[in-house]
């Protein structure tokens, strides 16, 4: 009898997974990783097994395994970046699927909107967790402050003599002043953080949303790519804001305000995943 | 996907955008259709009488012009019995001159400057234009007839 080969596991691990039967379909990659452990399609495949069986630490492993074998593996990244995800990793799963999400352009591989759409609850995740992070340290710090001004305002009324009312209206007055100006400032940092608007100007004037890629027209006047070009297609050959004759041949990439929409994302993590 | 985020922004526009005398709110949440009212101008045979609109975007906006129509029947030589508006920038070009960087809000505003100010050469209703041309008194008074029998009884 011929022995069986790596491709022949691989094959039959493939009909377990059409069968959803993913513990046979691991026991085949499995098989076939003991024949061959230079194929990373294989740890590939069977990290997609313990993805169906939510066993994300296998998954991490398996997708990690085939990245070290094929760097430039969509898979590994994507199915890493998932298990990382499920394991609540957001800053690290955020990584994994954005280089899946360059590699797949730059092979032209064709995931949909799958890798963008988890990419993007990972980013939203993570700037939630950041919020949560920042929000708790900064009422520490207030909490803290606040104390030891009160603490300071005590030693220096135990230190007044006992019969000398001005001098401890004195300090209560100092400490009621600075309690105030500290509870100021905090605010003005909590109103600094909550505002979440996206200025009208880096809004395209087509979609009012932020501008993805924005070109300019001979007008001057910036829209989002996608939008222009689908009024051009749809709509007529004018610009919308002016009127102007337009083509698409006219439409330049606006590069300075490219730079500025990467400056406000940094900025303003919340903008990305969100719908403001 | 972009007909959310705009419509969304657009409910923000209609609240700053808008003039008094017009309001507009979505009728439920799934952001396509709105109902708007716009009264009568002072001074015109429309006066205090108000009148619903109805506004409905396609899949396609902003790539097409929302679809506007009278729900209130109303006397005027661009609007149809059947509430159509006879108006440039609810057409598509090259016809019209609808474009995406027109909204909801805009488009209410231009239609309340048509009421007040009727196009009888591009009439949709050739009688009514001719008579609105010929004979503004007799035009004033039917209008004005309308008006208080569709537009006024009705908020009583």
């Amino acid at each position: 009898m011929a022995t069986t080969s790596d491709e022949d596991f691989k094959r039959q691990g493939n009909m377990y997974f059409h069968n959803k039967q993913f513990p046979q379909a691991i026991e085949c990659y499995t098989n076939a990783i003991k024949k061959n452990a230079s194929v990373p399609t294989y740890y590939n495949n069977r990290a997609l097994c313990y993805l169906k069986l939510k066993k994300y630490d296998n998954v991490a492993s398996d997708s990690r395994r085939a990245i070290e074998i094929d760097a430039s593996c969509v898979k590994g990244y994507y199915f890493l970046g998932q298990a990382l995800y499920e394991q609540g990793k957001y800053d690290e799963a955020v990584n994994a699927l954005k280089k899946a999400f360059q590699l797949a352009r730059q092979q032209k591989f064709n995931v949909g909107d799958d890798i963008t759409n988890i990419l993007r609850m990972a980013k939203r995740k993570r700037w939630n967790e950041l919020e949560q992070k920042r929000i708790r340290a900064q009422s520490d710090l207030y909490a803290y402050l606040k104390k030891l001004m009160f603490d300071d305002k005590e030693r220096k009324i135990k230190n007044c003599k006992s019969d000398d009312s001005v001098a401890v209206a004195d300090v209560n007055k100092m400490y009621d002043s600075y309690s105030d100006q500290l509870e100021n400032i905090f605010r003005k940092v909590d109103e600094k953080h909550q505002k979440r608007e996206v200025p009208d100007y880096l809004c395209g004037k087509i979609s009012f949303d932020l501008m993805k890629d924005p070109v300019i027209t001979p007008s001057g006047i910036t829209y989002d790519r996608k939008d222009i070009e689908e009024h051009l297609l749809r709509v007529g050959h004018f610009d919308p804001v002016t009127r102007s004759e337009l083509v698409p041949s006219q439409l330049i990439s606006n590069l300075s305000m490219k730079d500025v929409l990467e400056a406000f994302i940094t900025e303003n993590p919340w903008v990305e995943g969100s719908d403001w | 996907m972009l007909k959310t985020s705009r419509v969304k922004h657009e409910l923000q526009l209609l609240q700053q955008l808008l003039p008094q005398d017009i309001i507009c709110k979505p009728i439920n949440d799934s952001l396509c259709e709105f109902k708007a009212s716009i009264v009568g101008p002072p001074a015109s045979p429309y006066a205090d009488g108000v009148f619903d609109i109805e506004v409905r975007l396609s899949d396609r906006y902003p790539f097409q012009p929302p679809l506007v129509k009278f729900a209130t029947p109303i006397y005027h030589p661009n609007i149809d019995q059947s509430g159509r508006i006879c108006l440039d920038q609810l057409k598509m070009p090259p016809a019209g001159c609808w474009s995406p960087s027109l909204n909801i809000a805009s488009v209410l505003i231009a239609v309340k400057q048509l009421i007040n100010e009727a196009n009888p050469d591009d009439g949709l209703m050739a009688d009514i234009s001719a008579q609105y041309k010929s004979d503004r008194t007799e035009f004033n008074a039917v209008a004005r007839q309308w008006t208080i029998k569709h537009a006024i009884a009705k908020v009583r």
